[in-house]
């Protein structure tokens, strides 16, 4: 499983990484592959950030562009851990699956956290990963929450009304951009709009900056739907 | 001029602290892993400790432009509990491999027991596996005894004494880890332990070779700006600045770079809290759409 989406993105390692660490990369893949395969990636798993790299892969090449997802802005070090996952997780016994995946992202360093989160949309029946999606919005971090919110088809596809729309919001409360949410286009409703009207009220009432986003979201609603026309808006 | 504090516990402290911190020039520091005032009763307390270290209290310093490393390990206290100590070791080969941390710590000796050394030993062990140095907490009850133990387990278990922070020294044993070869740490507090007038007559009498300061603050009374200060009270009185730069920044460095794990560059630049922002051109981040095939 996940065989040439886990071997695109460690050619996409390989590529953005020192001559040096693909020994490392390539022994370790084999051993994820191997029958003791999945406690070798817990270690593998973690020793990676540092071993192969903060560089970029290259999102831009046809490879990268084959791929089921957009890696614009992952590591040679995320792109490694993503394969190494995907590569384990089909050796993994059925009933084992989410718990396999929920160790390597509550007991992973904040590396480990995103990878796991990017790796989420490209796992099978990846809807059973939705609470552990819902918690990792919860985070403060605001490179944690960007790794599920921002360029990930995830949350679009597997949240419910309420989590996305929570997810939108603690957007604006970061300071991350709400245009990097993908699917928002589709979802915005009724609701989210009732919430970024109560948010703009409590920002002015405190003499706050209103984000730009909250405004751009609006003209989403507008652009997809007819509506009446808003009174109050700026 | 960039300043380190290589050994300060910034779990038990609030951004007031990392704010002055930073104004006062410290660019970096390493916080181990220790108790946390009582004893932990679940070895998921000391998993989640250490995943905080790696996590949240990371972010948490970058957010004041610090870097923020971490030591991890079973400290001298709570080894002696016999229902969670193999359990904790049992941790370890998985979160010493993780990022950012720089050393097995704190280990050692609290009381003197045996258990203490049994699990001292089993640690040095672990950090030669992993390549690691480690930094020692010396006991504060009968120190000098136990700062002598410490360094005939540092001699009987090889591992090489360039790899060895000794902590919490003071005029008694500072001569002896200083004669073995490893590095001395002095832990700097407003009324006990290592002040800094203290550690200046020190610093005349011994040189910078090898020494190291911190401020060891943690959730009593201590003091994060400790290394600043001692410091100011160095140049003062009149040590040179270039052994004042040796022991406030490049030795801490050169001991930690030992890892394998943080460069002196990466040291050398302000912290960034997103690597990745660094390299991108089309980054999502900067409000762009990326290309996805949707599939």
């Amino acid at each position: 499983m996940g065989g040439s989406t886990a071997e695109t993105l460690l050619d996409l390692a390989n590529q953005a990484t020192a001559a040096r660490h693909r020994e490392w990369l390539e022994a370790h893949f084999r051993a994820a592959r191997s029958a003791d395969g999945r406690r070798s990636v817990l270690v593998a798993f973690a020793g990676a950030g540092r071993r192969l790299g903060s560089s970029a892969v290259d999102a831009d090449c046809e490879m990268a562009k084959s791929l089921p997802v957009g890696v614009a802005g992952w590591t040679a070090a995320d792109a490694a851990r993503v394969a190494l996952l995907l590569t384990a997780y089909g050796d993994v016994p059925e009933p084992e699956r989410v718990g396999f995946v929920e160790d390597l992202y509550y007991r992973g360093e904040l590396g480990e956290k995103l990878a796991v989160l990017r790796a989420l949309p490209l796992l099978p029946d990846s809807d059973r990963f939705t609470p552990l999606a819902v918690e990792a919005c919860r985070t403060n971090v605001v490179g944690l929450f960007e790794a599920i919110a921002v360029g990930n088809p995830f949350p679009g596809r597997h949240f419910d009304e309420p989590s996305f729309n929570q997810l939108v919001m603690k957007a604006l409360f970061l300071g991350v951009t709400a245009r990097g949410i993908l699917g928002v286009q589709e979802r915005v409703t009724p609701e989210l709009l009732r919430m970024l009207d109560d948010y703009e009220r409590e920002r002015v009432a405190a003499g706050r900056a209103v984000p730009a986003d909250l405004g751009w979201i609006r003209t989403l609603a507008v652009a997809s739907t007819a509506r009446e026309p808003r009174e109050g808006k700026p | 001029m960039r300043l380190f504090d290589p050994h300060i516990h910034m779990t038990s402290r609030t951004t007031d602290d990392y704010q002055a911190m930073y104004r006062a020039g410290i660019r970096a520091l390493v916080e181990p892993a220790f108790w946390l005032g009582q004893p932990r009763t679940h070895v998921g307390s000391f998993e989640d400790y250490f995943l905080s270290l790696l996590g949240w209290e990371r972010f948490r310093a970058a957010q004041f432009g610090i870097h923020h490393l971490c030591t991890i390990g079973l400290n001298p206290k709570e080894a002696n509990n016999p229902r969670l100590a193999d359990s904790v070791i049992e941790l370890l080969p998985r979160y010493l491999e993780k990022d950012g941390v720089v050393a097995v710590g704190e280990i050692g000796f609290d009381d003197m027991s045996p258990t203490e050394e049994k699990y001292l030993f089993a640690q040095i062990e672990l950090a030669k596996l992993a390549g690691l140095p480690i930094l020692i907490h010396t006991p504060h009850r009968d120190k000098k005894r136990g700062t002598l133990r410490t360094l005939d387990v540092v001699r009987e278990s090889k591992i090489p004494e360039r790899f060895v922070l000794v902590d919490h020294n003071n005029e008694e044993t500072l001569p002896h880890v200083l004669d073995s070869g490893c590095w001395a740490g002095h832990s700097i507090y407003p009324e006990t332990k290592m002040d800094e007038r203290r550690m200046t007559v020190l610093v005349q009498k011994f040189g910078a070779e090898r020494i190291i300061i911190n401020s060891a603050a943690d959730w009593g009374v201590s003091d994060p700006l400790k290394v600043p200060k001692t410091v100011n009270t160095m140049r003062e009185a009149g040590i040179p600045e270039q052994q004042i730069k040796r022991i406030a920044w490049d030795n801490p460095r050169d001991f930690f770079v030992q890892s394998g794990r943080i460069d002196a560059e990466t040291l050398e630049r302000d912290v960034v809290i997103d690597q990745r922002k660094v390299h991108e051109d089309n980054s999502v981040l900067r409000g762009q759409q990326p290309v996805v095939q949707d599939g």
